[in-house]
């Protein structure tokens, strides 16, 4: 999507944060924006992915906004 | 020790050379382990005349260069002369090569999304079934013990997959492959089909087969006398019975195994099952008439959940439109079409068979073994080079 044009942020949690590296390293891609989030966030509940939604809507905001792509 | 092809290649599908200061198994192993190269097991030194024999395998034809797939996420691009590197590296004979050569071919059709089966938490590992003539000329085991130790093309080849996986297409631990647990496998998972037993013929002609343009096949042509599988799932689930006379009693059993929340096919509707009759079971379903499709089809029909229960238990689903509609309070089958249920034969004297359930996302690639112009049914396959080399 990003190559196309298409403002893209790839969200990853913490652990996965090295095979991130790799794949986009992998994909000719290493600047592509990424968002870092906690881990885990799948099975913590829909009150705490709503907070941690909260905590990282501006980031993706910046990283989707045309400076960023 | 001789020069000897790396494995550390770049995307390009160049091989590097490098030099050791032995060719002892612990030398080179020390070397892997330090690049974090290889699968933790003791390799077999990739020299160049090695890798030559390997090669010859092929029976000569076409460059060893020509890309055959290219292997995400790194993109590796996987050539004959890469193949055959890690098929030394894992103990091959060059009599496999024709069939390694196209579980890799495989393992880059789009369909089978070889990027979501590397880069996922689940333990899925590629299982590659060998079809036909193939089989035979290569050595490989569809009769007793296939999935398990004691045959060299059944280990090798499983194992060849991994290494090309790991060194080729970037797959591995902390890299490019997200694995929770892992699974034993991701060593090694080949096996060959039992024909001979089989009283429904080769899996391989009731299903599509890619060419290598990767365009399905005429579908009235002449089924392909030698053929690859490769089906991204779990490691086999064992279904016994020692007591049913009749099909319905042993179908109940898989279908019994089918019919679980703890694998994707509660939310992945689209994901196939591969079912691994033994002979002695499916021999009793086609004496009593029952053909491949009968046994889908019924399996389709009894392997089901309470459709509540599964969407209680999957809050993201990926379903066909048509199961959305089915009531809680009824039966939901545990994949959208009876084509989805493969079954193949394997195994020796016994009455256990098995279910190798789907990672999901990713769908089975069958393709034709290219004709090994040096392997003729009445000469002997080709061989591993002179002790020595």
């Amino acid at each position: 999507m990003a190559r196309q044009g298409v403002p893209a942020v790839a969200l990853v949690t913490t652990a996965f944060w090295p095979q991130g590296d790799f794949v986009a390293r992998s994909v000719g891609m290493p600047d592509i924006p990424r968002v870092e989030l906690p881990h885990p966030v799948a099975g913590t509940g829909t009150a705490n992915m709503q907070q941690v939604a909260n905590s990282v809507v501006g980031e993706v905001i910046a990283a989707l906004s045309p400076a960023s792509q | 020790m001789k020069q000897k092809p790396d494995t550390t290649h770049s995307q390009a599908g160049e091989p590097a050379t490098i030099e050791l200061a032995d060719d002892r198994p612990e030398t080179l192993l020390r070397h892997f382990e330090a690049q974090g190269w290889g699968d933790g097991l003791p390799m077999v030194a990739p020299t160049e005349d090695r890798v030559a024999a390997m090669l010859a395998g092929l029976g000569g034809g076409g460059s060893p260069d020509e890309v055959v797939a290219t292997l995400p996420p790194r993109s590796g691009l996987a050539t004959p002369r890469l193949i055959a590197i890690n098929a030394v590296l894992a103990g091959c004979a060059p009599a496999q090569m024709p069939v390694l050569v196209a579980a890799v071919e495989a393992l880059g059709h789009p369909r089978l999304n070889l990027r979501g089966v590397n880069a996922t938490t689940h333990p899925v590992a590629p299982l590659v079934i060998v079809h036909g003539e193939a089989a035979r000329l290569g050595g490989f085991n569809g009769g007793a013990g296939a999935f398990g130790p004691g045959n060299r093309a059944n280990a090798t080849t499983g194992r060849a997959v991994r290494l090309i996986l790991n060194h080729v297409a970037g797959a591995a631990i902390g890299s490019g492959d997200a694995s929770t647990q892992g699974g034993p496998a991701k060593y090694s998972y080949c096996v060959a089909e039992n024909i001979e037993e089989s009283p429904w013929g080769s899996l391989a002609t009731s299903v599509d087969v890619v060419s290598r343009a990767h365009e399905p096949s005429d579908a009235d042509g002449p089924a392909p006398v030698s053929a690859v599988t490769v089906h991204c799932g779990e490691a086999p689930h064992n279904v016994h019975d020692m007591e049913s006379a009749d099909p319905a009693a042993i179908l109940n059993k898989v279908a019994s195994t089918m019919a679980s929340l703890g694998s994707n096919h509660g939310p992945i509707s689209q994901a196939e099952f591969f079912v691994a009759l033994c002979p002695e079971h499916a021999a009793t379903c086609a004496d009593a008439g029952w053909s491949r499709s009968d046994v889908a089809a019924y399996l389709f029909q009894r392997a089901r959940l309470p459709a509540g229960e599964v969407r209680a238990a999957f809050a993201l689903r990926a379903w066909a439109p048509w199961l959305n509609a089915v009531p809680d309070n009824e039966l939901l089958p545990m994949t959208e079409h009876p084509d989805n249920i493969r079954i193949f034969v394997v195994g020796g004297p016994g009455k256990h068979s098995s279910v190798i359930p789907s990672w999901g996302m990713t769908r089975s690639v069958t393709v034709p073994v290219a004709s090994n112009p040096g392997s003729k049914p009445d000469t002997a396959p080709p061989t591993d080079p002179p002790q020595g080399a």
